[in-house]
């Protein structure tokens, strides 16, 4: 029970976009189009859920090893290499995928979304199943969050928008409203 | 003006090329640690050291990094930055360590960091380097105190703890993750107004001179 | 494939380079930090030892300790993991150790860090509960980890007048359990008065100071019980 409502908790309470600010700029940048929001979301739910159990674990090798302050220099690299692994993956078996990701594939690195997952799981003392079970959350979220805001930003591009507001400005603007959506899940979950 | 003095990589990062309110990079420390002035002025400072470290050392080992690996290895010279960052703070600065939380890690996913490495201290000299950190530090720690400190004191009525008006007057959302998102936005939004008239100004300005050149001209003529 | 072995070899000199770098880094560090932990530990205790309508301070001052191994001498109970009692009923745990002192008046004091669920996380509490099996009156709560919660809502929790709705529970409303004037459904209270009478009965009032974050008070109030129920069994009261 308590693993469902950490999942549920991630994806609407604690939403990792709209409430913990991880993972904004690829919110921002690849939200322009509901299908690469898509494509982009299950990339990042598999290198969330691969990545937290990996970082988990070896999160437990440091701590025997008394080498904890070497965490965010390993779990890094491990995200880097994920990544490596996914870019590699996707241009083999999705090569269509792999062209409309461009750039934003190899992003998912900085993506403060999954170290700060990794960094979340150990922080809040979670089981290898309780990790696995935020990962998702978290990456379902991200992907709610992600593929909202392209069904907006889609029927924004029809809006006759004043030119001070257009680009980033305007699409802050509306992240803050749905935000604001968020903010109304707040006590829903009573953990 | 300000800006003719400064050597153009300080005024690059300052202001033409700001990192958050022109390339829109390290947003996510931007929307999260600006709840208040001291908190966005301390992860401004925090972010500015590590970049100012990572430039240098960057700088310096560009010659020998092989091509293939660089990225790898920029990546963990800043994330050993950081983790000093985060020790040192742990062991000097507490409250304020306790309060910036996970965003201090979370430096090492900052874009801005990595992007000026790849941009700039791989392919120039240290002390360029050094400026080139400045610029862009100072320009990212500008921004988030601008944002910081219009939050707090909307929505707190405080600025760096100090009560202005304390509760008299509180917009409260703005210390909500949604008042991030719209009072940057609002910001941004302002930015580029100021610089769209200034374009249209200049536009004018180039129409009159046309308009009165072409006058002489014909008077010449 | 010896391209990537050559690679993979200088990409882990620098690893080791920066990892030997950081190592240094760390012992420098590692007394300044275990200080700093150790001076917010101590300033809470100090702080929850003081009687929040005189300030005086409840203990002799050479009897506030001054560093790790005088503060470990003041131990009362200790377990070899984290946690000395977990709670289901509350949700919550109390931390080891938990303190003893010799009050001024030569009254026992316990000082125990307990926590129960917050809104994000755990709310982390230190409270003071002084007297003996028969009567425990819980004179002071001081925050200590709230960083789960939302800013500017849930951390309020943090701000004296709201901190001071918490502070001189008598043992009759600790008996019952406490709750938030929320849980018990109660009237709001309209003046001071009204405030400790509620609180005699073990109703926290909170709504006026926390507006929609009764999650987070909630969280404390638990952290008290939590920690009522673990002394209860530890000391054999009624």
């Amino acid at each position: 029970m308590q693993v469902f409502l950490i999942f549920m908790s991630a994806i609407l309470v604690n939403n990792f976009v709209l409430q913990r600010f991880l993972g904004i700029c690829p919110f921002l940048g690849v939200s322009k189009k509901i299908d690469t929001a898509a494509g982009m979301s299950l990339a990042v739910i598999f290198v969330m859920v691969l990545a937290s159990i990996i970082t988990w674990l070896l999160n437990g090798l440091l701590v025997l090893m008394g080498l904890e302050f070497l965490k965010t220099i390993v779990f890094i690299l491990v995200i880097a290499s994920l990544v490596q692994f996914v870019e590699i993956f996707l241009k083999k078996t999705a090569p269509a995928l792999y062209e409309a990701l461009g750039i934003f594939l190899p992003l998912i690195t900085t993506n403060c979304a999954i170290l700060g997952l990794a960094l979340l799981n150990i922080q809040n003392n979670y089981t290898l199943i309780e990790t696995i079970f935020n990962a998702l959350g978290a990456g379902f979220g991200f992907g709610l969050a992600l593929i909202l805001f392209a069904g907006i930003r889609e029927q924004m591009e029809f809006a006759d928008i004043p030119k001070p507001f257009q680009g980033l400005a305007g699409t802050l603007i509306t992240a803050g409203i749905l935000s604001m959506a968020f903010v109304g899940f707040s006590g829903m979950i009573k953990l | 003006m300000i800006m003719a003095k400064l050597p153009e990589e300080l005024s690059n990062g300052m202001f033409k090329n700001n990192p958050i309110f022109i390339q829109a990079l390290g947003m996510c420390p931007t929307l999260a640690t600006t709840t208040s002035a001291t908190n966005a002025l301390g992860m401004g400072m925090a972010t500015l050291a590590v970049l100012i470290m990572s430039n240098v050392v960057i700088s310096l080992i560009r010659k020998i990094v092989p091509d293939k690996i660089r990225i790898p290895v920029y990546v963990i010279i800043i994330a050993g930055f950081v983790t000093m960052i985060d020790l040192l703070m742990h062991g000097f600065l507490y409250d304020l360590w306790k309060t910036l939380g996970l965003f201090i890690p979370l430096i090492v996913v900052n874009c801005i960091i990595l992007g000026r490495a790849e941009a700039y201290a791989s392919k120039n000299g240290v002390f360029k380097s050094i400026l080139d950190a400045l610029g862009m530090g100072l320009g990212f720690a500008g921004a988030l105190l601008l944002l910081g400190s219009v939050r707090e004191i909307l929505g707190a009525g405080t600025w760096f703890g100090l009560p202005l008006w304390g509760d008299a007057f509180n917009v409260f959302i703005m210390i909500l993750p949604p008042g991030a998102f719209i009072t940057l936005g609002l910001l941004v939004a302002g930015l580029n107004w100021i610089g769209i008239s200034k374009e249209e100004k200049r536009k004018q300005k180039e129409k009159e001179a046309k308009a009165a050149a072409q006058a002489a001209e014909k008077a010449g003529a | 494939m010896g391209n990537y072995l050559k690679m993979g070899l200088t990409l882990m000199a620098f690893a080791m380079v920066v990892a030997i770098l950081l190592s240094a880094v760390y012992t420098i560090t590692e007394d300044p930090i275990a200080q700093s932990e150790l001076n917010v530990k101590l300033k809470s205790i100090k702080t929850v030892l003081t009687d929040p309508t005189s300030g005086e301070l409840l203990i002799d001052e050479k009897d506030i300790p001054e560093s790790q191994a005088k503060l470990e001498g003041m131990i009362w109970k200790q377990s070899d993991e984290d946690k000395l009692f977990t709670s289901d009923k509350y949700k919550g745990y109390c931390a080891s150790p938990a303190y003893q002192f010799t009050l001024k008046d030569g009254r026992k004091a316990y000082v125990i860090t307990g926590a129960s669920v917050g809104y994000g996380g755990y709310v982390t509490i230190m409270c003071s509960f002084i007297g003996d099996a028969d009567t425990l009156e819980m004179l002071r709560m001081e925050v200590l980890d709230y960083s789960q919660e939302t800013p500017g809502l849930g951390a309020k929790i943090a701000e004296e007048p709201m901190k001071e709705r918490f502070f001189e529970v008598p043992d009759a409303a600790l008996k019952d359990s406490l709750k938030v004037d929320k849980d018990a459904g109660v009237a709001p209270a309209q003046t001071d008065a009204q405030i400790n009478t509620y609180k005699d009965d073990g109703v926290i009032f909170i709504s006026d100071l926390m507006t929609g974050a009764t999650i987070t008070p909630r969280g404390v109030a638990n952290a008290i019980n939590g920690m009522y129920e673990y002394l209860e069994q530890e000391l054999g009261g009624e």
